[in-house]
């Protein structure tokens, strides 16, 4: 049954997930080719001396390395909001899908009464929901490397140190699912997972993001999870193990809550 | 050959245990109190009404034995398994049709039933026999479930219930939205299922379907069942209406009678309002010179109507 309800979740938002693929491919493509076109001339000689400039860059990218280093470049766009708002999209309707949508629709009645344990199916979509994240990484690698080929731009990356920017993302983005899912089982409408997981990301982002040009809000940047996230050094430095653990243990401590939540949980349209 | 599991169900039926067993069963939902405690016994092999007016708390209970919902209080089991702990096991011996019906309207009525069935343990062995019973041809099933009616909506939920051959079955409204000739097909079925031993629990306020199929009934009224037996209980318990003209004026001792409730009319046309069985006041009337003579049968909707004046058994 678990395969059938894979099957299911998989092919659901095939339109979805092509058209994020679509959208992160072109990004990816377009971080190399911006570089080659931009590069470090981009900005007149002397505008970014200013420290006051480079916070502003520092806090957009989340990470001290130097934008205008290829490892700062292509960290910033892995961060860089439009990305993103891709992948936040996929999170929430993937996970609001799961579980709020049906209780939303009344489909729910029909599926929880049939003899599967709740928890078998969240447990597929969770699957098919990390099974489509892997698609929209991977297609956002494969056109960062065909961009990388293509313009013949940042050529010190091989293949494989490019694939640690959209691996750098990962626990991040298993902790949003993981907040998104929370959210699902314990909701009766989509609106309420939207909200509850889009204001998480962007909370999160926002204070981040103010504590790296506001000293009074710096004590508080390591509660926000974009404080851990900086796809720059990790292809700089290698992978940061310590905050990637926290993230993903976190999240598998929600995505746990949530199949305890799920099996405990009313069910009425 | 018949699964293993249907054996089982000829035991249980066999053992005199009942299909469904509440006892206390109570449902809050905050502050608002849907099942105040109820009991319910279910023999095994029969069909059983489950009615009252909306919001009574019929769907609601019907939920938690398909184990949707949690009890706040109490015990639920079905073919002598606990609901709350056993939900699965149970879940593969019912098969459920729910008040609303609501399928994937993206995608296809054969598409539905096909996800619907890959997700019981029973093989959906009646599924063609229901279709075409139902009149749900290829071409409509090709088509999305958001184009259909409510009505056909409702036969595919029927099928989706009913095509795994489950020994029990527990419908919530399900003639809702049919049309009279498939509400017919559909108290065909549930007859031949009584007839094959399967046990069916089936609420509805639609009082002349409950009369047509149902040997036993509860009925439910503030989450509260009201009263619980067959339908010559309901119907002992009737107001019922008779009409008497005589030859010539007649004094009668009426109102001394136990079941007599009301008197009305002349001397000569004698309108008694009763309960229960009209022997004791035929035979007052029997020596005397009786013109016309009119006994109204009682209707199960009047039944219902006089409980739920009473407000209790």
């Amino acid at each position: 049954m678990f395969g059938v309800l894979l099957r299911t979740a998989w092919r659901r938002h095939r339109t979805l997930r092509w058209s994020l693929a679509i959208g992160l491919f072109l990004m990816g493509l377009l971080l190399a080719g911006t570089f080659q076109a931009f590069g470090t001339g981009f900005f007149p000689a002397g505008s970014l001396d200013d420290s006051s400039v480079m916070g502003v860059f520092d806090a957009f990218t989340g990470s001290s390395v130097n934008i205008l280093t290829p490892e700062g470049w292509l960290g910033f766009g892995y961060v860089h909001p439009f990305t993103l708002m891709l992948l936040v999209v996929w999170i929430v309707v993937g996970a609001a899908t799961a579980i709020a949508r049906e209780v939303e629709d009344g489909t729910i009645e029909f599926l929880a009464s049939r003899p599967v344990d709740r928890r078998v199916i969240l447990g597929a979509r969770m699957m098919a929901w990390s099974l489509g994240m892997v698609a929209l990484l991977a297609a956002t690698y494969l056109g960062t490397v065909a961009g990388i080929v293509f313009f013949e731009a940042l050529v010190e990356f091989s293949p494989v140190q490019a694939l640690l920017f959209p691996l750098s993302l990962v626990p991040m983005l298993v902790l949003i699912g993981g907040v998104a899912f929370l959210a699902s089982t314990a909701s009766s409408t989509r609106s309420r997972v939207y909200a509850i997981t889009v204001g998480f990301t962007v909370g999160s982002y926002f204070l981040n993001f103010a504590s790296s040009l506001w000293s009074p809000l710096e004590p508080v940047a390591p509660v926000s999870l974009f404080h851990y996230v900086s796809p720059g050094e990790w292809a700089l430095e290698g992978i940061r193990w310590g905050p990637a653990i926290v993230m993903v243990v976190l999240a598998l401590i929600l995505m746990g809550v949530a199949l305890v939540v799920v099996d405990r949980r009313d069910f009425a349209a | 050959m018949r699964p293993a599991t249907d054996r089982w169900y000829c035991a249980l039926m066999t053992s005199g245990q009942p299909a469904i067993a509440v006892s206390g069963l109570v449902k809050r939902f905050g502050a608002t109190v849907a099942l105040d405690g109820i009991d319910l016994r279910v023999p095994s092999g029969i069909v059983y009404g489950f009615i009252g007016p909306n919001g009574a708390g019929k769907t609601t209970a019907l939920r938690i034995l398909a184990g949707l919902l949690n009890a706040t209080a109490g015990s639920a089991r079905v073919l002598d398994m606990d609901v709350h702990r056993q939900r699965t096991a149970v879940q593969a011996e019912m098969g459920f049709l729910p008040g609303e019906v609501r399928l994937y309207e993206e995608a296809s009525g054969r598409e539905n039933l096909r996800f619907l069935a890959a997700l019981h343990t029973r093989p959906p062995r009646r599924q063609a026999e229901l279709l075409e019973r139902f009149e749900l041809n290829a071409k409509v099933l090709e088509r999305k479930v958001r184009t259909y009616s409510r009505g056909m909506q409702q036969k595919l939920g029927i099928i989706a219930a009913f095509q795994h051959d489950a020994p029990l079955l527990v419908l919530d409204e399900p003639t809702e939205g049919l049309d009279p000739l498939m509400q017919a097909t559909f108290v065909e079925l549930i007859e031949e299922e009584a007839r094959s031993g399967k046990t069916v629990l089936l609420s509805s306020h639609a009082l002349s379907e409950v009369e047509r199929t149902c040997v036993r009934m509860a009925m439910v009224r503030e989450g509260n069942i009201i009263f619980e037996g067959t339908l010559a209980d309901v119907r002992s318990r009737a107001l019922r209406r008779m009409d008497v003209v005589f030859g010539e004026p007649v004094e009668l001792p009426w109102k001394e009678m136990e079941n007599v409730v009301d008197v009305e009319g002349t001397t000569r046309h004698h309108v008694v309002t009763f309960t229960g069985n009209p022997d004791a006041l035929l035979r007052l009337v029997v020596d005397l010179p009786v013109e016309d003579l009119t006994l109204a049968p009682a209707s199960l909707e009047e039944s219902f109507l006089t409980y739920y004046r009473e407000g209790t058994a």
